[in-house]
C-alpha cells in the first residue's frame, strides 16, 4: 500500500468514528478514539470491527468516496465497541469482533441499497440488528465473559490522564450531584459504550469545537427529554444507564443540524419530535422487554426515518428544509444554505426569456388591472413605447400606428410548438373579439409542464406549425390585434398544460435589462417598466468559461518576492466546475451561467491566491452596464474565523450577524469593438452587526489576450496568469 | 369680434364637375408656431431671417429609428453625420442620443473632439484625408474607413514610420440595382477591389480590420437597395471570417435615408413615398440575421443616417419683402430667405406656410430669394395664398445641409435659434455681422 492510500484509508478509519455524530471532520476522530479506550475492551474491539470493515471496502472495491467518508464503517465501529464492552476481551471476542465487523459491513451496504431506493440514510440500524445478533450469539462462545471494566473506572482514567484526571474525576464525583448534568455526559459517552462522565466531558468538548449548532442541539435535544422524563415522574437514571439518553441528543442534532439546514424551524422540531422519540423508546422497552436485548439507538432511526420520508410528502416547503449537499457540518450546511439560497434561489430552473428582441414597456404585469387577474393573474402585457410613452405615432386609430405592431415575435426558450391556432382577424382599435379570446396564438412546451403561450397575433403571420422544434430567438410570429386585445400587444404567459385558455404559472424570467440600467435573473418584469433582452460580452463569456482540464498557471509578487501557484479546472460526476489548486489543497466551485459568472463555493486554505480570486470574482458580471456596482454577499464562515465565528455560530440558525458584502464594478479597457479587456473593482467589507470588521479590495483584470492579473490593493500582491 | 385680415383679391379657376387627378386643390395650412413657440415672437425677438431648430424633433427622430432597428437586431449603433449639421448644439442633442461621430474632414474630425466626441467613437470618411489628420485619428483609435488604395498606402506608411496601429474599415461600393451607381468612393465589390484591399490590410499587422462600410448613395426612396448592400457586406464579412478567422466587429451602412421632403420635379409627395425607418430597417437587419454570419459573430451595425434625422427638425422662418407680377401673369413674392441660406431649394420643393389665418385662397406664385442673382428661386412655382409685404412665412425640412452648405453671399448669415423641450429658444449661433466676415482679411500695405 504505498502512503497516498494509506493516508485516504486512515481517514476512512479516522472518520468512522466522526460519523456516529454525522461528521466527516477527522480531527473531531482524534479525542472519541481516545474516549473509546478509556474502556480498552471496547476501544479495541471497536477498532478491530472498524479495520475489518474499511479492509473489506477497501479490498473488494466498493465505492471510495463512501469508504473513505467513514460512512462503510461507523456501524461497524460501534458493533464492536458494543462487543468489547458486553464481553471482556479476549482471543475469541477479538476474532468475533472482526467478523461482525465484515458482518455489520455487508449489513450496511444491504441498508444502503434498501433505504437508499427511497433517498434514505441507514443511519445506525446495520449497528442495532447486528449487536442484537452477536449478542444473543454470545453466549454460544465458550470464553465470552462479561466485562467487568464498569467497576475498575478508576484504572481506565488514571490509564489515560494519570493522577491528575484520576483526581478531577473524583472532585467532580463528590461536588457534581447535580444528576442532570452527569447523566448528560454519561448519555454522551455511552454513544461509545463508555458509561462515565469524562468520557462523557471529553466527547462534549470535542463536539462543541466540532460544531456549536450540533452542541447546542445535543444540550436542547437531552434537556427537553429530560425534563418531560421528570415531568412525567419516570426514571431520570433511565435516560444515561440504559444507554438510551443519546437518543434523544442524536435525534435532535440529526433533526435540527445535520439532515435538516439548521433554523429556526429546525430547532422548534428537534424539540417537538423528542417527546415521539421517548415514545416510541417506552413502546420499544416494552416490546424488547422479555428478550433481553437492548433497544440501543433504535428509537430515534425509526422516528428519523420516518420523519425524513414523511416530510417529503408535504405539498408546501416551509422553512424546514432538507440538506440537498451534505457538507459535514451543520455550520457548512447552513452557511452555504443560506448562501446558495440567497443567490441563487431559481437554480436549475429552465431559463425563460423575453419573446422579442429590443426594449418593450410592460403595460400589463401579474395581478394587471384589466385581463391578469384570477387564475390568468401571471401574465405579461408588452407594448412598445417612445420616449413620451405613447404607443402608437398618429392619432393610433389604426393598428399599423402602433409601435409594436408586426414587430417579431420569439421563441422565448428552446422547445417544441405544441399549439397554433391562426385565422383571427386583428380588431379595429378599441374592439375586443370575446368569441376568440387568445386570437392567434402559439404554444411552446420547454419541459414537462412548461409551456409558454403567446397571443394575439397577427393573422397568418405565424411561421411555425404544430411538432416545430424552435430554439430560443426563431421569429415564430408577428404582433398583432386579435382576440381580446382592444389595441396591438403581445400577451405572454406561462402555463403548465398545452391548451389555449389555460390558467397561468407564476414562473420568473430567466434574464433581462430593466429601464436600461439593472440586470435581473430569475425576476418578474413589471408594470410600467421597459425590459429588453441582454447579451453577454463575448470576450468574458469566453475567457470566463474555463473547461475542464485547462491549467492556469499563476505567478505572484507579494514584497519583492516572487511564487507560482498551478491551478487545474475539473469537473465532479454531477458536472460542477471547480478550480483546485493542488498545493495548497484548495477547492473552489463556480458557475458561469452567461449572465454572470459565479464562486458558490470555497474550500481549503484561506492563505492561497484561489481564496483571492474566489473572493475578488465572487459574483463578476458579464453583461456590462458602465456606471454599475454589482453586489452580492459572502457566506460568514468563508469570510469570518476565529473567536468570531465561533461565537457566530451558536446565533447564525437564529439571525446572522456578521456579514460579507462584495461590490464590484466593471469597466472596459478599450473601446467597444476594440475591447482589451475588463477590469473588474471588487470591494469586500465584512461587519459584525453595523461595526466593519476588515475590508478587501482587489483589482482583477481579464484581458484579450487571456491572461488574468489579479491585484490585492491593499496587501499589495499582484498576480499574474499565464494565458490559459 | 376680431377684425378680418385683409387680404388682395385672387383669380381662381372654377373647377366644376368631379376633381381632376390632382385632387380638390391645394390647401395650405397657417402654421403659427414651433414646438408650441410662436413664430412671429421668435422673429420679433432674434430677427428676419431666422434658423428654427426643433430639439424635440431630433430626439423624437433618433428615438424612431433606434427603436426600428433595436427592435430587430441586438447591436446598432447611430453616429452622427456630421456633414448634415454640424452645428455644435445640434451634435451635442445627438451624442446625449448615444450617437458617435461619422466626420469626412480634418475640420469636421476636429468639431468632434470639440464636442468631447471621444475619438474611439469617430468615423472618419471621406476621400480626402491627409497625412496628418491619418496619423491624429490613428493615435486617437478613431475609425478609418479608407477610400482608396493611395489612402491605404499611406496610411500603412505612417503607421510603419511611426510605429502605430490604426483601427481601419474599408467603404465598398457595389451595385444595388439603382441609378446612379456610387462608384467613385471606396473600392469595388464586383470586380475584387474590395477583397483586394481586405487582403492588404489583413497583411499589414499594423492595421486592424474593424468593420465594413458602404454608402450606395443619398436620399434613396427604395429599402431594397439596402438589402442588397447589406447581403454583400454580410457575405463580405462572412468571408473574411472565413478566410482570416477575423470576425469584424461592424458593418456601417452609411446614410442615404431619404427624408419627407419632397424633390424637385417628383410626381408624388414624399410623404407618400419615401420609406419609412422600419421598412429600411426591416431590410438591412433582415439581411444580416439571413446571412450565413453565425448569430454570436453578428456585428454591430452602424447607421450614418443624417437627412432623415435632421430635416424635418429644422426650420426657416422668414419676411415677405415685396410682391410682384411677371410678365406671363403669374404672381411672384421675394422673401428675405435666398438660396444662400436654404441651399436645398435646389433640390427640393420645400414645403412653406404663412404664419397667420388666410381665407383659403390660393393662387399660383413663384417665390423668389432676395439675390440679385436669377438662379435665386426658392419655389418656382406653387399654389400659396396671397401674401403681403410684411407676412412671415415659415420653409419647412430645413434642417440638414443647409448650416453646412450655406452660402455667405452678399449678406451676414442670420442667428440659429434652438427649441428645448421646455420651449425656451436658445441661440445656438449668432447673427453674423460684418467683422465676423471681413476680419480674416488682409490688406496689403500698398492698398491701405
Amino acid at each position: 500500500m504505498n502512503k497516498n492510500a494509506l493516508s485516504e484509508f486512515s481517514k476512512g478509519l479516522a472518520r468512522s468514528y466522526s460519523q456516529v455524530f454525522f461528521s466527516e471532520n477527522y480531527w473531531f476522530a482524534i479525542p472519541l478514539i481516545v474516549v473509546s479506550f478509556i474502556d480498552f475492551s471496547a476501544g479495541f474491539s471497536g477498532l478491530l470491527a472498524a479495520l475489518s470493515a474499511n479492509i473489506a471496502a477497501k479490498l473488494l472495491h466498493f465505492d471510495e468516496s463512501t469508504t473513505q467518508r467513514g460512512l462503510y464503517g461507523f456501524n461497524a465501529l460501534l458493533v464492536g465497541l458494543g462487543l468489547g464492552y458486553f464481553y471482556q476481551l479476549t482471543l475469541a471476542i477479538m476474532l468475533i469482533s472482526i467478523f461482525a465487523g465484515f458482518f455489520t459491513f455487508l449489513l450496511t451496504i444491504v441498508f444502503q441499497g434498501v433505504l437508499g431506493k427511497y433517498y434514505l440514510p441507514y443511519l445506525s440500524i446495520p449497528f442495532v440488528l447486528s449487536v442484537w445478533l452477536v449478542l444473543s450469539a454470545g453466549w454460544q462462545v465458550s470464553d465470552a465473559e462479561s466485562n467487568p471494566a464498569g467497576l475498575y473506572i478508576i484504572n481506565k482514567i488514571f490509564g489515560i490522564g494519570g493522577l491528575k484526571l484520576v483526581s478531577i474525576h473524583e472532585w467532580w464525583i463528590n461536588n457534581v450531584k447535580w444528576n442532570y448534568l452527569n447523566s448528560y455526559f454519561t448519555s454522551l459517552g455511552a454513544l461509545f459504550f463508555q458509561l462515565n462522565i469524562v468520557s462523557g466531558v471529553l466527547v462534549a468538548v470535542a463536539l462543541l469545537f466540532y460544531s456549536r449548532i450540533a452542541f447546542m442541539l445535543s444540550i436542547v435535544g437531552y434537556s427537553v427529554a429530560y425534563f418531560a422524563y421528570g415531568a412525567i415522574g419516570m426514571d431520570l437514571n433511565l435516560l444515561g444507564y440504559s444507554y438510551i439518553g443519546f437518543n434523544f441528543i442524536l435525534g435532535a442534532i440529526a433533526i435540527g443540524g445535520y439532515y435538516y439546514i439548521p433554523s429556526k424551524q429546525s430547532f422548534f422540531w428537534a424539540v417537538a419530535f423528542t417527546p415521539v422519540i421517548a415514545l416510541v423508546t417506552a413502546g420499544l422497552f416494552g416490546i424488547f422487554k422479555q428478550s433481553g436485548l437492548p433497544i440501543l439507538s433504535l428509537p430515534f432511526n425509526i422516528v428519523l426515518l420516518m420523519l425524513i420520508y414523511s416530510f417529503r410528502f408535504r405539498v408546501k416547503q416551509s422553512d424546514f428544509k432538507e440538506v440537498l449537499v451534505q457538507e459535514g457540518t451543520p455550520e457548512k450546511n447552513l452557511y452555504s444554505f443560506q448562501s446558495f439560497t440567497n443567490r441563487f434561489p431559481n437554480y436549475g430552473w429552465t431559463e425563460i426569456k423575453l419573446p422579442f428582441f429590443g426594449e418593450w414597456f410592460v403595460s400589463q404585469g401579474h395581478n394587471g388591472d384589466y385581463t391578469h387577474q384570477g387564475e390568468w393573474s401571471a401574465a405579461w402585457d408588452f407594448i412598445i413605447t417612445d420616449k413620451n410613452q405613447n404607443q402608437h405615432k398618429n392619432n393610433g386609430d389604426i393598428v399599423t400606428d402602433y409601435y409594436c405592431y408586426g414587430q417579431n415575435v420569439i421563441a422565448p426558450a428552446d422547445g417544441v410548438v405544441t399549439t397554433v391556432e391562426d385565422g383571427v382577424d386583428d380588431n379595429i382599435i378599441g374592439e375586443v373579439n370575446t368569441a376568440k379570446n387568445w386570437g392567434n396564438t402559439v404554444i411552446i412546451k420547454h419541459t414537462e409542464g412548461l409551456y409558454t403561450k403567446l397571443s394575439h397575433l397577427k393573422s397568418g403571420s405565424i411561421t411555425v406549425k404544430e411538432g416545430d422544434n424552435v430554439r430560443y430567438g426563431n421569429v415564430i410570429g408577428k404582433v398583432g390585434n386579435s382576440g381580446r386585445s382592444p389595441y396591438p400587444h403581445l400577451h405572454f404567459q406561462i402555463q403548465t398544460t398545452p391548451y389555449i385558455g389555460s390558467k397561468t404559472l407564476k414562473y420568473p424570467l430567466f434574464a433581462y435589462i430593466e429601464n436600461g440600467k439593472h440586470i435581473k435573473t430569475f425576476d418578474y418584469p413589471e408594470k410600467d417598466s421597459v425590459v429588453g433582452s441582454i447579451s453577454a460580452e463575448p470576450l468574458l463569456k469566453s475567457k470566463l468559461n474555463f473547461k475542464p482540464g485547462t491549467k492556469l498557471k499563476w505567478s505572484i509578487t507579494q514584497n519583492k518576492t516572487k511564487r507560482t501557484e498551478e491551478w487545474e479546472i475539473h469537473n465532479t460526476p454531477y458536472n460542477k466546475l471547480y478550480i483546485h489548486c493542488k498545493a495548497t489543497k484548495s477547492t473552489a466551485y463556480f458557475i458561469n451561467d452567461g449572465v454572470n459568472f459565479y464562486f458558490t463555493h470555497f474550500e481549503g486554505d484561506k492563505n492561497s491566491l484561489l481564496y483571492n480570486f474566489y473572493l475578488a470574482a465572487f459574483r463578476l458580471p458579464l453583461v456590462i452596464i458602465e456606471g454599475n456596482t454589482t453586489t452580492d454577499y459572502l457566506p460568514a464562515n468563508k469570510t469570518f474565523n476565529g473567536w468570531r465565528l465561533f461565537l457566530h455560530d451558536f446565533v447564525a440558525p437564529f439571525y446572522i450577524y456578521l456579514k460579507t458584502k462584495i461590490e464590484v464594478k466593471a469597466t472596459r479597457i478599450g473601446s467597444e469593438f476594440d475591447t482589451k479587456g475588463f477590469e473588474y473593482n471588487s470591494i469586500i467589507t465584512g461587519y459584525s452587526f453595523q461595526n466593519l470588521v476588515f475590508i478587501k479590495n482587489f483589482k482583477l483584470t481579464i484581458n484579450a489576450n487571456s491572461t488574468i492579473s489579479l491585484v490585492d490593493t491593499i496587501s499589495e500582491t499582484e498576480a499574474i496568469c499565464e494565458p490559459y | 369680434m376680431e377684425k378680418q385680415i385683409f387680404e388682395r383679391p385672387t383669380i381662381t379657376k372654377l373647377n366644376p364637375g368631379v376633381p381632376s387627378k390632382h385632387g380638390v386643390g391645394t390647401v395650405i395650412a397657417p402654421m403659427p408656431m414651433v414646438d408650441g413657440v410662436k413664430v412671429d415672437e421668435l422673429l420679433d425677438k432674434f430677427g428676419s431671417p431666422l434658423y428654427i431648430i426643433s430639439e424635440s424633433t431630433i430626439r423624437r427622430n433618433m428615438d424612431e429609428i433606434k427603436r426600428a432597428f433595436t427592435v430587430r437586431y441586438p447591436k446598432v449603433q447611430m453616429a452622427w453625420s456630421y456633414k448634415t449639421n454640424y452645428l455644435d448644439a445640434v451634435c451635442r442633442i445627438f451624442l446625449q442620443e448615444g450617437s458617435w461621430a461619422e466626420v469626412v474632414s480634418g475640420f469636421e474630425y476636429d468639431k468632434a473632439i470639440r464636442n468631447n466626441v471621444k475619438g474611439e467613437h469617430i468615423l472618419f470618411n471621406g476621400p480626402g484625408k491627409s497625412a496628418a489628420e491619418l496619423e491624429k485619428a490613428a493615435r486617437d483609435g478613431a475609425y478609418i474607413h479608407i477610400d482608396h488604395f493611395d489612402e491605404l498606402f499611406l496610411l500603412a506608411g505612417i503607421c510603419q514610420n511611426k510605429n502605430i496601429e490604426a483601427r481601419v474599415a474599408i467603404r465598398v461600393n457595389m451595385d444595388v440595382g439603382i441609378y446612379p451607381k456610387w462608384d467613385r468612393f471606396g473600392f469595388n465589390y464586383e470586380n475584387g477591389e474590395a477583397w483586394d484591399a481586405i487582403n492588404r490590410i489583413m497583411a499589414n499587422p499594423k492595421l486592424k480590420l474593424m468593420g465594413l462600410h458602404t454608402h450606395i448613395g443619398t436620399y434613396i426612396m427604395t429599402a431594397e437597395a439596402y438589402r442588397i448592400a447589406a447581403t454583400k457586406l454580410a457575405e463580405l464579412a462572412y468571408n473574411i471570417g472565413n478566410k482570416f478567422n477575423h470576425h469584424i466587429s461592424y458593418i456601417d451602412m452609411g446614410g442615404g435615408f431619404a427624408s419627407r421632403n419632397t424633390l424637385r420635379g417628383a410626381y408624388l409627395s414624399a410623404d407618400d413615398t419615401t420609406p419609412s425607418f422600419e421598412e429600411y430597417a426591416e431590410v438591412i437587419t433582415s439581411a444580416i440575421i439571413n446571412s450565413q454570419i453565425k448569430p454570436d459573430k453578428l456585428p454591430t451595425i452602424i447607421l450614418e443616417t443624417g437627412r432623415a434625422l435632421i430635416d424635418d427638425a429644422g426650420y426657416i422662418a422668414g419676411t415677405v419683402i415685396a410682391n410682384k407680377r411677371l410678365s406671363d401673369g403669374r404672381r411672384a413674392t421675394i422673401i428675405d430667405v435666398g438660396v444662400n441660406f436654404l441651399f436645398t431649394a435646389f433640390w427640393y420643393d420645400h414645403k412653406i406656410h404663412p404664419t397667420i389665418q388666410h381665407s383659403g385662397a390660393v393662387e399660383e406664385t413663384t417665390i423668389y430669394g432676395p439675390l440679385c442673382m436669377n438662379i435665386d428661386v426658392i419655389r418656382p412655382s406653387l399654389m400659396f395664398p396671397p401674401m403681403k409685404q410684411g407676412d412671415r412665412l415659415l420653409i419647412t425640412r430645413t434642417g440638414a445641409y443647409n448650416n453646412t452648405q450655406w452660402m455667405q453671399f452678399i449678406a451676414t448669415r442670420p442667428n440659429i435659434v434652438l427649441i428645448d423641450k421646455d420651449r425656451n429658444a436658445h441661440i445656438i449661433r449668432k447673427a453674423e455681422s460684418v467683422e465676423d466676415v471681413a476680419n480674416n482679411e488682409v490688406i496689403p500695405k500698398h492698398l491701405e
